[in-house]
């Protein structure tokens, strides 16, 4: 592992890749400071800009947009009560009610340091078993990464937030536009219609960026204006925290870095999950547990630790088995295709430059978040007065100038329009749209290992139960299933 | 607890809730996979066609329109979109830049996308969009062409 690290640190420390992830944080710094714009959008609009870097560039960068965007939402869910993403929604609670108590600028830099602490066990933790994974992970079949897959698919869609029936329709939607195109196996054309342009599939970052992107402007349009101003100044001196608020945090960090490390590690349950998991813990055993939701120390640490553990961990399943655990680490696996990266056992042998590369790569991001960022939170902030209809225009132009330079392709425009169309109607429709970015990255790969297990065994659908490991997945994949339909069945037998 | 309003044009609306249309857009999904799906080989399950799961995601859908029609919540709401004609604008905005990009180059493009986008806000200034406009312009000529080498046209005739 040592060895490792310093062929990682290698690769990390040219001068290139140090550019790329400090652009990479910074970016991610940005976009999580501004509320309604997520890492998702951010990644995907982005994305077209890796083209013109080498693949580990452009991993480093990509990760970097997305922990630091972990880093940035929390500053203006401390700060305004806008959660800048979703898994600093919970440290809205506590966050802002230490800026009514005047303590914004200690919840800020614990908010940071527990941040960067959770961030480096995630790492830790996934420089330890992510080689053991690969190693296991040689062993799968093409019945156990169908499976593993499958679980990934309705874990992600279903423990997320909404109902999971739409989730999984969703998935569904993803999966048959994922298999647009040539057909490899048999070199028919599928859904194509004669259109040339869609032989190759739908566009990644056309599809990304319309969902996320385009239909976030859709949705938010003619709402009125946004944001509110912020009265209080945030002064260095006023970040640095007294003793007792750092003896309260400390456990506080430690309980929420094991629990992000947990769930960023399994498929479908993310940081968001992580966060809220810690706080609810936080709820039960911290020593401030009775001022929790006035102001408690504990509620900004304890979930802040745990968002960024899982921000880290969350890399393990998609970088050793190729198997994202959601829409963020999706779009992940799509860049690294796109590159002519196969994730996988592979990537740990094969490429071991561009593993360990982006795990050292980590370690610094983190380390430059916290050395250049916290001084930098005031500017940060005074870009949230930004009004959105200086900023709406501008992110349009951005959108379809990325999605246009991929292929140099009106078409892609026109794929891009489409999907911010349905983004904006599976929103009114209140669809969740990660999933189906999450079934089109995995259309292809899962229908393939579908068809070669059942070509394996002869067309015997047992194969997945015979199997050890794929039964292992199938019942972790029947009880997630079963969980679901617990509420309703309940709600229907009361009904009668 | 709904105000007295035009009796059909109401029970339409009530007709109309989030997840029955979900449903809706499920089954015609199910239509469009379903029709693909059987003008190609369905093959078996040793030796699977181009068509043997499309099939599958054909019964999918079937079978989660079905549910969430059957699971359909007492809380449904009927739809609400909000203001159509902003959304209209922002559409027609991306749609224009598509037509004039290959015709007039980025330049014209973006100013025609700046301009259909701003109208979706009420309240703009004419000068302070057509300053917004060319910044963009700018920034796009400046970080993709010059930056990035992009072979973006600009201008009619120009050659990257």
């Amino acid at each position: 592992m040592i060895d490792n690290l310093i062929l990682g640190f290698g690769v990390a420390f040219s001068l290139s890749t140090l550019t790329w992830c400090f652009m990479g944080v910074s970016i991610g710094m940005f976009i999580g400071v501004l509320p309604g714009v997520g890492p998702l959008a951010a990644i995907s609009m982005l994305l077209p800009l890796t083209y013109y870097t080498t693949p580990t560039n452009a991993l480093v960068m990509l990760s970097g947009i997305y922990y630091g965007a972990q880093y940035g939402g929390s500053v203006a869910s401390i700060l305004l009560r806008l959660p800048g993403t979703a898994s600093s929604a919970v440290v809205c609670l506590d966050g802002y009610e230490m800026t009514r108590n005047g303590r914004a600028g200690a919840a800020l830099f614990l908010s940071a340091v527990a941040s960067f602490i959770g961030g480096s066990i995630g790492i830790l933790l996934m420089s330890a078993f992510a080689p053991s994974l690969a190693e296991l992970a040689l062993q799968f079949g093409s019945q156990e990464y169908f499976m593993l897959m499958t679980l990934g698919l309705v874990a992600a869609s279903t423990l997320s937030e909404g109902s999971a029936v739409k989730g999984l329709a969703m998935v569904v939607l993803g999966l048959a536009l994922g298999i647009v195109g040539l057909d490899t196996i048999s070199g028919t054309m599928r859904f194509t219609y004669g259109n040339m342009e869609l032989v190759d599939g739908i566009s990644l970052v056309a599809s990304a960026m319309g969902l996320f992107g385009l239909s976030e402007i859709l949705a938010n349009i003619g709402k009125g204006e946004r944001g509110s101003p912020l009265a209080q100044k945030i002064s260095l001196r006023s970040m640095i925290p007294t003793g007792r608020e750092i003896r309260d945090s400390l456990p506080a960090i430690w309980r929420g870095s094991a629990i992000g490390s947990f769930f960023g590690a399994l498929p479908g349950t993310g940081s968001t999950v992580a966060s809220f998991f810690s706080y609810a813990t936080e709820r039960k055993v911290a020593r401030n547990r009775a001022q929790m939701g006035q102001g408690a120390v504990e509620g900004v640490a304890g979930p802040e630790a745990a968002n960024n553990a899982a921000a880290q961990t969350a890399f393990i399943p998609t970088l050793t088995l190729g198997v994202p655990g959601d829409a963020v680490m999706a779009l992940m696996l799509g860049a690294m295709i796109v590159h002519g990266i196969q994730p996988g056992p592979g990537l740990l042998n094969d490429t071991p430059e561009v593993f360990w590369g982006l795990i050292a790569s980590f370690w610094i991001g983190n380390l430059l978040l916290v050395i250049f960022n916290i001084p930098l939170i005031g500017i940060w902030v005074s870009l949230l007065r930004i009004p959105y209809k200086l900023l709406y225009p501008g992110i349009i132009v951005l959108i379809v100038i990325g999605t246009y330079s991929v292929h140099l392709s009106v078409f892609d425009i026109y794929q891009l329009l489409g999907f911010g169309v349905l983004g904006y109607v599976l929103r009114i429709l209140k669809f969740p749209t990660a999933p189906l970015v999450l079934g089109i990255v995995l259309g292809p790969m899962i229908e393939e290992n579908f068809r070669r297990s059942l070509m394996l065994a002869s067309g015997d659908y047992l194969t997945f139960v015979t199997r050890p490991i794929s039964a292992g997945l199938l019942l972790a994949t029947i009880a997630i299933v079963a969980s679901q339909m617990i509420a309703p069945l309940k709600r229907w037998r009361r009904a009668r | 607890m709904t105000q007295p309003s035009p009796p059909t044009q109401n029970r339409i609306a009530a007709l109309l809730t989030r997840d029955r249309v979900g449903a809706a857009l499920l089954l015609i999904c199910a239509l469009i996979t379903g029709l693909q799906a059987s003008s190609l080989r369905l093959g078996s399950a040793r030796m699977m066609g181009p068509g043997y799961f499309p099939w599958i995601l054909t019964g999918l859908f079937v079978l989660f329109a079905a549910i969430l029609l059957l699971n359909a919540r007492t809380d449904d709401e009927p739809i609400d979109t909000g203001p159509l004609r902003p959304v209209g604008l922002i559409i027609a905005s991306v749609a224009v830049f598509g037509l004039l990009l290959p015709i007039t180059g980025a330049a014209v493009a973006i100013v025609a996308l700046v301009v259909l986008a701003a109208l979706a806000e009420s309240g703009r200034k004419p000068v302070s969009v057509l300053v917004l406009a060319l910044v963009l312009v700018a920034m796009v000529w400046l970080v993709f062409r010059f930056g990035l080498n992009l072979q973006l046209q600009m201008y009619p005739g120009d050659r990257g």
